[in-house]
């Protein structure tokens, strides 16, 4: 016989150490905080009310999605603004281009005009 | 056989060092008090501490196969010793047969209790204590003292003699710092020198197969990682079952033994350093037979911190070498005398009772009450001392007499208050070299209890 063998036989026959289970760590160590109270104050009727950690949470929330929704709209609302803005601008600047090409054709009709005007002339004169 | 009282007679004699050591003994017991109320679930903890033991004690057999097959399975070599001389003999094979001729051991109470250190040098190799508390006691030749502190029983000053003859420091220089920059520098040539380190395990985890040791120093990961072969030796209820039990124990090791809240270092060892060997012995010499004994099972969950030492009235003023044994203080008491009953049988009485081992223990062995149960085992196998059963005969004799009885404390109560000094503390007198005697009171008990003068 092996010592390993003699070892695990003088354990397995001797041992009446009672089995207990093993421990189980689940949330060991941490702490939950107390469910604090939040005192709360009316600003119209002054009246003080209790909300737990929870409500409070809720109320907190309520608050900011209104909050928030303001904020949305102004953005919106400036936004639309500044594509408006963008599109007349857009708008006058092709306008101006136009006008500025329009300008140029004019200016090379009135040349040419001058020009084939001149031609003849010189030819009636020889 | 060994008498406690008598080697601590030799203790007490120096009042000075006796004071000391009880006081620096006191300082860490308070230091342990303030980290463990540190820590709200420091009960809690004691308790899972003691399921987790109980449950591994109660599979022990299944653990320890189960830690086999995963160390194998990491590369580790495991080895069973039955014994003491078996597990000797297995480290010396294997360092024979790589040729180690110098082996730097960190601190293992097991391979004190195996006495490995004379057993290699008689085969001419070197061992080399490297915990500095192990290397000072080490070069005095003398054994450690305590389990987690092994020179406490030393002041700077002997320190500093016993390294001016073996380090070659300089003469009178008592500095902690310098003393222990000499121990360091010469145990770091000792580190890179060495072919072989050997540690002691603190926990084995049978879930992963690896070990973990525990030290301040860092001088088992040295021993661990410079040499490429590295031994491992533990007894066999070093087991815990899963990785996650092992922060219980640590929590607890480092507060218990000397109120930090973690050793400095917590080395996790799981396979051999590139390229070497590691080996891990598993010991039982005589474990196995606490597991059968209904007063004394207990005993086998103890995680070696030292707790009981620092708190016991009897040990910080009789210091370790009083016990004769490899461990000393409440729980070497409990483990000697039941190993070998005939060489230890003065340490169950080395105790006032008192249970405050029992309420610092870690993992809540009942050692006060182990100890008094080994005093009634001692004295049904007939192994108590001579002198002490014939004051229980004559006692016992005298208390199922209750006229004699009381006409005796009468005349104890009349005749001692006129007894000169020079008779009442005279040499058989012992309890009276450092106490007076108190006042004898007018009445016994029972005449007080008739007469109605005792309070409810």
């Amino acid at each position: 016989m092996t010592s390993k063998e003699l070892i695990l036989k003088n354990i397995r026959e001797n041992n009446i150490v009672k089995d207990v289970k093993l421990p189980n760590y689940d949330n060991f160590g941490i702490k939950i905080s107390e469910n604090k109270m939040n005192e709360i104050i009316c600003p119209n009727c002054k009246k003080a009310f209790k909300v737990d950690e929870a409500g409070f949470a809720e109320i907190l929330k309520q608050v900011r999605d209104h909050q928030f929704g303001e904020e949305l709209e102004k953005r919106l609302h400036l936004a639309e603004k500044e594509k408006i803005n963008a599109v007349k601008l857009a708008e006058a600047n092709l306008k101006n281009a136009l006008q500025e090409d329009l300008a140029q054709k004019d200016k090379q009709i009135i040349e040419l005009k001058a020009k084939s005007e001149r031609e003849l002339s010189e030819k009636l004169a020889t | 056989m060994s008498s406690h009282s008598e080697n601590a007679s030799k203790f007490v004699a120096n009042d000075e060092r006796m004071h000391w050591h009880d006081q620096a003994l006191w300082f860490v017991r308070e230091k342990r008090d303030r980290a463990s109320k540190s820590i709200p679930e420091w009960e809690q903890l004691r308790e899972f501490a003691n399921q987790i033991k109980t449950h591994t004690m109660a599979n022990l057999d299944t653990y320890l196969l189960e830690f086999e097959k995963n160390a194998t399975k990491k590369g580790i070599k495991v080895h069973f010793a039955f014994d003491a001389l078996e597990h000797n003999q297995i480290v010396a094979k294997i360092l024979k047969e790589k040729g180690v001729t110098k082996l730097v051991k960190s601190k293992s109470m097991l391979t004190e209790e195996c006495h490995l250190n004379p057993y290699l040098e008689n085969l001419g190799i070197e061992v080399i204590d490297t915990d500095l508390g192990e290397r000072i006691v080490q070069l005095r030749n003398e054994p450690p003292s305590h389990i987690v502190l092994p020179a406490i029983h030393l002041k700077k000053s002997d320190v500093s003699d016993t390294f001016v003859e073996h380090l070659g420091t300089e003469k009178g220089n008592y500095d902690p710092t310098y003393l222990t920059r000499a121990a360091r520098a010469a145990l770091r040539e000792d580190f890179l020198t060495a072919q072989a380190g050997l540690t002691g395990v603190n926990f084995a985890i049978a879930q992963t197969g690896g070990v973990v040791v525990c030290t301040n120093e860092g001088n088992a990961d040295m021993g661990a990682s410079v040499p490429k072969l590295h031994i491992a030796s533990m007894g066999m209820e070093k087991i815990i079952p899963r990785l996650q039990d092992l922060s219980v124990f640590t929590r607890l090791l480092a507060r218990s033994a000397t109120g930090q809240p973690i050793t400095s270092y917590t080395s996790h060892f799981h396979t051999a350093v590139e390229g070497g060997e590691m080996h891990i012995v598993i010991v039982d010499n005589k474990r196995s037979q606490f597991l059968s004994s209904t007063k004394n099972k207990k005993a086998l969950n103890c995680i070696r911190c030292g707790a009981c030492m620092n708190t016991c009235p009897v040990y910080r003023r009789s210091g370790g070498h009083s016990y004769e044994y490899v461990i000393p203080g409440p729980i070497g008491s409990i483990l000697g005398s039941a190993r070998e009953p005939q060489l230890h049988n003065s340490l169950p009485f080395a105790c006032t009772l008192c249970g405050s081992c029992t309420n610092v223990c870690p993992v809540k062995i009942d050692l006060d009450s182990q100890l008094y149960s080994l005093r009634q085992d001692l004295g049904s196998a007939d192994l108590i001392d001579g002198k002490k059963k014939m004051a229980m005969k004559v006692t016992a004799w005298l208390m199922t007499k209750p006229a004699l009885f009381d006409f005796a404390g009468k005349m104890a109560r009349f005749i001692v208050p006129k007894l000169p000094n020079s008779i009442l503390y005279n040499k058989a007198n012992i309890w009276g070299k450092q106490r007076d005697l108190p006042k004898m009171p007018e009445k016994s008990f029972k005449e007080m209890f008739k007469d109605g003068e005792l309070d409810d």
